[in-house]
């Protein structure tokens, strides 16, 4: 009988043995290319940009002190070491510190420092002499390249040891011997749950609780348990207990924040104490390993008492194993929880900017550039502007005439207009909250924001259009099939008839623009988008004309650079380089720019637009703003939905935007919401020094606003407008229709 | 590169530092000698004075003149592009940036960054005329003979030597 049934004893073992073979190289090649790709033992850190002292430079004595103590200097009497400042009023003596910063190491030096009227009027070295120096920048995060989430990693070397000694202790007591499972804990679990005759106990090791976290589902069934046990083995196979427990560190699941979930234990740190993780105490590292059991169980906010014994008996654990003194396990013991309230938690300084960190990363940079350890990550944060930005959208809409119980959200950019730089990035109204990032995800209808783009459609040919060209803001019906018909309406709800090209645009008229868009064709509008970059996938509409066509405020930003920037276009950047741990730069992207825009042509849409934040829908900032240049666009959509700003002042562009998440009307208008962000935010943003500059390809002339004629400068009325040489209008016999006498 | 454009290249240096002398009065001036060397060619512009509104600008761009000197162009790079930050419409600090990526090879870039500068020049004839024949130069070595003969052409009205 045996003897008969022995082939297919064999064969079924054969079968068996196959199939955990080939289970195993499966299971094995998913985890060498998944966990391969990820650095768990190597976020990259994030750095702002550094601070320049430049004489000239708009710096107040306090915003210098505010930099300083973030990065960690001490004021002290006497300036010895590097690291060290001391204020006298407006002078200050400063010891900076060595860095190595995106273009080259620098040493420390000690600086004299002097102020005068909110700026820096000279910095001078040891010898006397003017100084190049700068501050070295704020380390703002740490991000895992590769993987889009908001996580605080951690370097082993980072963590208190007694936390890792600990977790070992409690978790798994083996960790450094065993291959990744080990038979006789699962023997046991299973032995004491059958007794039990439920789940009691588990025989994971922290590698099966890895490989649980990392690559599988909840489920408790046979298969995950075998595939579990599998893709462990082919863990400690390739990787090194070091490379594990990192790895595990940063993927432990520690309890929930609303929608989000707390995964490692640099979040949980933060989360449960507002603290980093290196900063830890031992009361409070014991209930973190304490709730791995059960996070939501031992939440020591719902469940404070329950907490407190699983942290006691981790901490009792952690004594007779021999890892802290029974005293000092004593003494932890009496020690409160220690957990902080939620709202006082802050994830992280910029979570917005890093998000885009993140993104630009992803994109920039190829994956095996990113696989080294101690890489630096230098952006183009600018922690002044950032926090203008921040304060101004966390303040301004309070007083601003909103709907009744209108949860309103907000965003911003801001960049540096001719090099494209990101230098803030707000996505939220609280700037401190990580999760939707509108200001790189919400994709919202830009209304009169894309006009712009039409009357720059016009002005391309100067030889048919010129800011002095009559545009008839009249009723108009467009059939659009169907039966269907589109009729544009102004927000006044009235005509104008026959106005200048350049009025249609300052003062926003609808008909006029739609017209004007119409007569030059969809395609036409359509190539330009694609010119400044930022057309989306489907064809035009004619509703589009008026913005019914959705962008993100980092789109829209980038759409305003090139119209600011002398049509120009350059890629907005948030990094500046990424360091390995040798200073030596990766791949580097340094300034491009390229030409998509003739620059006569871009010069008459910023005069345009000028004329819109002088005398146009944006006219508010003549008073909110009052001795600044800018030049801008106000958007609104339907139903008051979105509330939109974009311009630039001749050294920053920047963004604004106002609605609801819900898509629900919000109640604003352009310039009555948007617009008084973005002047407040402008407001605390030093003005540049700006020299009003003509291209070489443009004349100006006197027109009257009626006929678009060219007058002498004699007539009243007359307006000085810009034309691209050889569009000049004819002239009027005398005034036109203007008046004649002084102006 | 014929010979006859490098003498140009050398007697244009020689027109700008002639033309860099007058600079306004209480601004700062860096002045750089440049060894020459004869088998390249953007480079051998001898000297070239360019004469800034700010302290630091001007102590940057000396740097960044030095480490072009010792053929450090990554760093030469690096403080131009610290000093745009601080005067972001300087129009020699973009030209030179457009020098620079040229020697790396970069031609469009340079072409580019070369184009900006002209944007920003406003009446700089010789400013000018040097970008254009950088266009023309990072065109030819692009292989767009017809390109860069358009912007020979166009350099030549702005004067030259």
């Amino acid at each position: 009988m045996l003897r008969r049934a022995r082939p297919w004893l064999l064969l079924a073992c054969g079968v068996v043995v196959a199939f955990v073979a080939v289970s195993f190289l499966l299971l094995d090649a998913r985890v060498r290319t998944q966990f391969g790709q990820t650095q768990w033992r190597v976020p990259a850190h994030v750095y702002t940009r550094a601070l320049e002292l430049n004489a000239g430079a708009a710096l107040s004595p306090e915003a210098l002190q505010q930099h300083l103590d973030r990065v960690g200097y001490q004021a002290v009497e006497r300036v010895d070491e590097p690291g060290e400042y001391r204020f006298a009023g407006e002078r200050l003596r400063l010891h900076t510190r060595a860095f190595h910063y995106p273009d080259g190491p620098e040493s420390a030096q000690r600086l004299r420092v002097r102020f005068r009227d909110g700026r820096i009027a000279a910095v001078t070295g040891e010898n006397g002499g003017a100084a190049l120096a700068r501050i070295e920048p704020q380390r703002i995060g740490s991000v895992f390249p590769g993987r889009q989430e908001d996580r605080i990693l951690v370097r082993l070397d980072d963590v208190p040891a007694f936390l890792i000694e600990g977790l070992i202790v409690v978790e798994d007591r083996d960790f450094h011997s065993h291959f990744g499972v080990q038979p006789s804990a699962i023997l046991r679990a299973l032995i004491a749950n059958i007794r039990a005759g439920r789940t009691v106990q588990g025989g994971s090791t922290l590698t099966q609780q890895l490989v649980k976290n990392f690559f599988l589902s909840d489920a408790q069934t046979l298969a995950r348990k075998f595939t579990e046990a599998l893709m462990a083995l082919s863990l400690e196979w390739h990787y090194d207990k070091d490379r594990i427990l990192a790895a595990y560190l940063n993927e432990i699941y520690l309890g929930q924040d609303g929608g989000r979930s707390i995964h490692g234990i640099g979040l949980g740190a933060r989360h449960w104490f507002n603290r980093p993780v290196d900063e830890l105490e031992l009361h409070e590292a014991a209930l973190l390993i304490g709730m791995i059991k059960g996070p939501s169980w031992y939440d020591p906010r719902s469940h404070p008492e329950r907490a407190r014994i699983r942290r006691d008996t981790v901490l009792r654990i952690m004594a007779e194993t021999g890892v802290i003194e029974p005293a000092r396990a004593r003494e932890a013991m009496a020690r409160p929880l220690g957990v902080v309230s939620r709202e006082s938690v802050r994830l992280a300084d910029y979570p917005a900017y890093l998000d885009l960190v993140r993104q630009q990363l992803g994109r920039d940079y190829r994956e095996q550039d990113l696989r080294e350890e101690g890489l630096r990550v230098f952006t183009w944060l600018d922690p002044l502007i950032q926090g203008a930005a921040e304060q101004a959208i966390r303040d301004r809409p309070d007083s601003l005439p909103l709907q009744p119980d209108a949860d309103l959200q907000a965003a911003a950019v801001v960049i540096e207009r001719d090099s494209g730089a990101v230098v803030a990035l707000v996505g939220d109204r609280d700037p401190r909250l990580s999760g939707f990032n509108r200001a790189i995800s919400a994709h919202r209808p830009i209304g009169s924001l894309i006009k712009p783009v039409v009357y720059l459609t016009a002005l391309q040919d100067s030889q048919t259009r010129t800011l002095a060209s009559r545009v008839q803001d009249a009723p108009l019906e467009v059939d659009l099939g169907g039966g269907r018909s589109w009729i544009p309406r102004n927000h006044d709800g009235e005509f104008r008839g026959e106005m200048l090209l350049i009025d249609a645009l300052v003062e926003s008229r609808n008909a006029a623009t739609a017209r004007l868009g119409l007569e030059l064709g969809l395609d036409a509008v359509q190539q330009n988008l694609r010119r400044l970059r930022v057309a989306g996938e489907r064809n035009l509409v004619p509703a589009d004309l008026l913005g019914s066509l959705s962008m993100t405020p980092l789109e829209v930003t980038r759409l305003y650079q090139t119209l600011a920037a002398g049509g120009f276009d350059t890629p907005l950047r948030s990094i500046a380089a990424v360091h390995d741990s040798d200073g030596e730069s990766l791949r580097r992207y340094g300034l491009e720019v390229s030409p998509v825009i003739s620059a006569d042509t871009a010069f008459l849409l910023d005069f345009a637009l000028e004329q819109v934040a002088e005398r146009g829908t944006g006219r508010a900032l003549q008073w909110l703003l009052p001795d600044r240049r800018v030049a801008g666009k106000t958007g609104t959509t339907n139903d008051l939905r979105d509330s939109w700003f974009a311009g630039h002042d001749g050294r920053h562009v920047a963004t604004v935007w106002l609605g609801r998440d819900d898509n629900a009307p919000a109640g604003l208008s352009g310039s009555a919401g948007a617009l008084r962000v973005w002047a407040d935010m402008m407001q605390r943003i030093p003005a540049p020094v700006r020299t009003p500059r003509t291209p070489a390809g443009i004349e100006w002339a006197r027109i009257d606003p009626r006929s678009g004629l060219r007058v002498s400068r004699h007539c009243r009325d007359a307006r000085r407008l810009p034309f691209i040489e050889g569009s000049l209008p004819p002239r009027a016999s005398g005034c036109g229709e203007s008046p004649r006498g002084p102006r | 590169m014929t010979k006859a454009c490098t003498i140009r290249w050398l007697l244009f240096g020689l027109y700008l530092a002639v033309a860099g002398c007058a600079t306004m009065p209480g601004e700062d001036e860096v002045s750089v000698e440049q060894e020459r060397d004869t088998t390249t060619t953007i480079e051998d512009d001898g000297t070239i004075r360019h004469s800034v509104p700010d302290r630091t600008v001007a102590l940057l761009w000396e740097r960044a003149e030095r480490a072009r000197r010792e053929d450090r162009i990554e760093d030469a790079i690096g403080s131009l592009e610290r000093a745009l930050q601080i005067s972001p419409e300087d129009p020699v600090l973009w030209s030179r940036m457009a020098e620079l990526q040229l020697m790396r090879g970069e031609f469009a870039v340079a072409e580019n960054l070369a184009a900006k500068s002209n944007a920003l020049a406003d009446d700089q004839r010789l400013l000018r005329y040097r970008n254009w024949l950088l266009i023309a130069e990072a065109r030819k070595r692009r292989g767009d003979d017809e390109g860069a003969q358009r912007a020979r052409a166009e350099a030549e009205r702005y004067g030259g030597p």
